[in-house]
């Protein structure tokens, strides 16, 4: 019994999830102010590299797949990373173990880092904003 | 024959340190911990600039620890550790405090204008 109950909390905080931002949008609608903000965005002004997080998953779970990816392209590629990080780090089968060194290489998460922080550049460019703009 | 416990990779003469033949048993057992699951989601939903030095220092747990240097592993870990908490914490407080905050400001200027829609123009989340 025990050894299910991790599962099952991580299961329920996914659901959760997917039914909250199904119904709730960010951006519009009564509920909007209670969803969290971002101290940074206020204070400077400036995208961070995860601003769009809740839109993207409310758009994902309407199945908006290119409004998702126009809110945070980066995103896009660090969900999966960090599935794969789950997976790597809480299973213990025997593909988990083989790829775990790969997954959690030194060189993987630096060039994951590096990604971030130029994300974090492009994204407040005149050029980003211009062009998410235009293709929302 | 004396000399024959040269060749036996269980021998060690006394007085030198262990090189080689036989394996230290602490080297078989598994590196410790390496955050880089919290590291990287505190990076993206917390305070990201003090998730930066917890991935820095995750990540360098088991390059450290295979090659030898199990201290640093060590340490390399506790600190990647105290930086997601630090992040985590700092984050989870100043969001709740704001979202508090932004929300009762929002419904007092609601109450008085009696207009449901001031969030269009003025988009702070994240």
């Amino acid at each position: 019994m025990k050894r299910f109950i991790k599962p099952i909390i991580a299961v329920a905080i996914v659901v959760c999830l997917v039914v909250v931002y199904h119904f709730i949008s960010p951006t519009e609608g009564a509920m909007a102010r209670f969803v969290p903000k971002c101290p940074i965005k206020m204070l400077t002004g400036y995208d961070c590299p995860s601003c769009g997080v809740q839109r993207f998953l409310h758009a994902l779970f309407n199945g908006e797949f290119k409004e998702a990816v126009l809110y945070n392209p980066f995103l896009a590629l660090a969900l999966p990373y960090l599935l794969a990080l789950f997976y790597t780090t809480f299973s213990e089968d025997r593909f988990s173990t083989k790829v775990k060194p790969y997954v959690q290489h030194y060189v993987v998460a630096m060039c994951y880092l590096a990604m971030y922080i130029i994300w974090w550049v492009v994204r407040n460019t005149e050029w980003w904003l211009n062009t998410s703009e235009r293709l929302l | 024959m004396e000399n024959q416990n040269y060749q036996n990779p269980g021998y060690q003469a006394p007085g030198y340190p262990n090189y080689g033949g036989v394996q230290q048993p602490q080297q078989k057992t598994l590196p410790p911990s390496n955050h880089l699951v919290w590291s990287i989601l505190v990076t993206l939903l917390c305070c990201w600039p003090f998730g930066i030095p917890a991935i820095v220092n995750s990540a360098k747990v088991d390059k450290l620890w295979f090659a030898g240097y199990h201290d640093d592993a060590r340490r390399a870990a506790a600190n990647a550790k105290k930086w997601c908490i630090v992040s985590a914490i700092l984050g989870i407080i100043v969001i709740i405090a704001l979202t508090a905050y932004y929300a009762w400001v929002a419904y007092e200027i609601s109450e008085a204008t009696q207009t449901q829609m001031l969030y269009n123009n003025s988009y702070y989340g994240y």
